[in-house]
């Protein structure tokens, strides 16, 4: 799972993140935020450097 | 009305038209300014595909319908391919608005600018890629908005099925549930990558699992 340059706002929660072993993996500039009950549910890797 | 569609191209004036059966490869186009309404009947599906495994499927510009009825507005059982741009599929309740489930074989799938607003309640997505048996899926999904499902956008492979799915400068809000959601089998496999994509009001965003 990789998800970069996106907007996630406004929802219930914003990331729902349950993969085992964590393979949610973030790029460039996500704006994730003002979600109502959390924004992030579990953390996700750090960022990819791409090539 | 049901057809079978044996030769490309085939363009439709604007009508409404009855649940249409593919099983060869096709293109089915409304042209601009033409409004090809698909309706199909009660809990069933406007485009159903069942095709070989070489057969390529374009639908351009075409609006299905579930008129709140409907089952699904695609189901892509079988085929190679399946490209559909400028799509509207709305009002289906029991289903999904494209449902791509092909039990084996590889299917490349293009959706491109194209809505997909259904009836939530029914556990239904905008777009729902299922890969069961040992089906590959690869798909390309741009320029959507996906609004007013159960899922927006959901890839769930099932048993060894496999999917790698590109979501790029799309929307999915106001679904009931989750905005893009994703889901391995037991020994399925998924990729997603999701770029430049809103997903607001909902109840989860972005869910993945597996």
């Amino acid at each position: 799972m990789l998800l970069g340059r996106s907007i996630i706002t406004g929802n219930g929660t914003g990331i729902d993140n349950a993969t085992s072993p964590n393979s949610f993996f973030t790029y460039k500039d996500n704006r994730i935020t003002g979600n109502i009950k959390t924004d992030i549910d579990c953390p996700m890797n750090a960022t990819v450097a791409l090539q | 009305m049901t057809a079978d569609l044996a030769r490309p191209p085939q363009t439709i004036d604007s009508a409404g038209f009855g649940p249409i059966n593919i099983t060869k490869s096709v293109t089915i186009t409304s042209p601009n300014g033409v409004e090809a309404g698909i309706v199909p009947v009660a809990s069933g599906d406007a485009i159903d595909i069942n095709a070989g495994p070489n057969d390529a499927i374009v639908l351009r510009g075409l609006t299905l319908n579930g008129s709140g009825v409907g089952g699904n507005g695609v189901v892509f059982n079988s085929g190679g391919s399946l490209t559909g741009t400028n799509c509207t599929a709305q009002n289906f309740t029991d289903g999904s608005g494209i449902l791509i489930g092909p039990t084996s074989g590889t299917v490349d799938v293009v959706i491109i600018k194209s809505i997909t607003a259904n009836v939530a309640g029914g556990l239904g997505a905008g777009i729902r890629l299922v890969a069961s048996g040992d089906a590959i899926i690869n798909a390309v999904i741009d320029h959507v908005v996906a609004t007013g499902n159960d899922y927006g956008i959901a890839a769930d492979p099932n048993s060894s099925g496999l999917t790698a799915v590109a979501i790029s400068n799309s929307v999915a809000s106001n679904n009931l549930i989750t905005g893009i959601a994703g889901s391995s089998g037991i020994s399925g496999g998924l990729g997603v990558s999701i770029d430049n994509v809103t997903a607001s009001g909902n109840s989860f965003g972005i869910a993945m699992a597996g």
